[in-house]
């Protein structure tokens, strides 16, 4: 009988500036992914939120922690969430948002903004919560 | 049972709350522990940390109404941070380090903050 998938979420809390936490989030994420395991989905919250600014740009040469998100999406599909509630306090919004407040839609593609109750079914749903 | 770790201080927003609350509204029996600095969340002197913010022992407040009614923290980090259990808000049990693991052991999820 085949073994089932371990499903994971994991949960990030710092912001993109702390590069060694995402990469080292990045490389987790890939390492599951060759082990088999499923990745239900990598949530944003509190300072973490700033990843999903589409107008970042990294110090010259170096490494920036969101082409490596970018990447994990453009490959597996991973849903990258960030937090509604936290990211529009700190300026994150999708175009739904910025068309309700009048602003800028700054939230990059490859992620989407979603309430807390995503971490709700996390708790049901997956097998691993990983909060880094 | 999601049990979430708070080991840090009381933010501007309470986020880590906000996390509590929302999987108690979802109803996925959330349970709370305090660690360390992270047993100031539950100071009934600490205010809200911006003008018109609110306190975080206020938030904790609301818990119970979402029948979340104990609040656990550690009996040796509350002795470290110079706090009596009287400081703190009224649904808080100090526990002991081997009844923290029991806790641990127990939850399906661990959240730390």
């Amino acid at each position: 009988m085949a073994e089932r998938k371990l499903r994971y979420t994991l949960i990030l809390t710092q912001s993109p500036a702390q590069q060694e936490n995402n990469l080292t989030a990045q490389k987790l994420v890939a390492e599951i992914l060759a082990a088999g395991d499923q990745i239900d989905r990598v949530f944003f919250y509190q300072d973490a939120c700033f990843v999903g600014l589409a107008s970042q740009v990294p110090g010259q040469g170096l490494e920036s922690s969101f082409a490596g998100w970018q990447q994990l999406f453009e490959q597996h599909q991973i849903p990258l969430q960030v937090c509604i509630a936290n990211g529009l306090r700190r300026g994150v919004l999708d175009d739904a948002e910025a068309q309700r407040y009048q602003a800028a839609a700054t939230l990059h593609s490859c992620f989407s903004l979603v309430g807390l109750g995503e971490l709700a079914e996390a708790s049901q749903q997956s097998d691993r919560i990983i909060t880094l | 049972m999601t049990l979430l770790i708070i080991s840090t201080p009381p933010t501007l927003d309470l986020e880590p709350i906000e996390l509590i609350l929302a999987l108690a509204a979802f109803e996925q029996d959330p349970a709370l522990l305090l660690l360390g600095q992270g047993i100031h969340y539950a100071n009934r002197l600490q205010l809200a940390k911006k003008s018109a913010g609110k306190s975080p022992a206020k938030v904790l407040a609301a818990l119970p109404m979402y029948d979340c009614e104990e609040i656990f923290v550690s009996a040796q980090d509350l002795k470290d941070q110079g706090l009596e259990l009287e400081d703190l808000h009224d649904h808080c049990t100090a526990i002991d380090d081997n009844t923290i693991k029991q806790l641990i052991n127990q939850a399906k999820h661990c959240v730390n903050f």
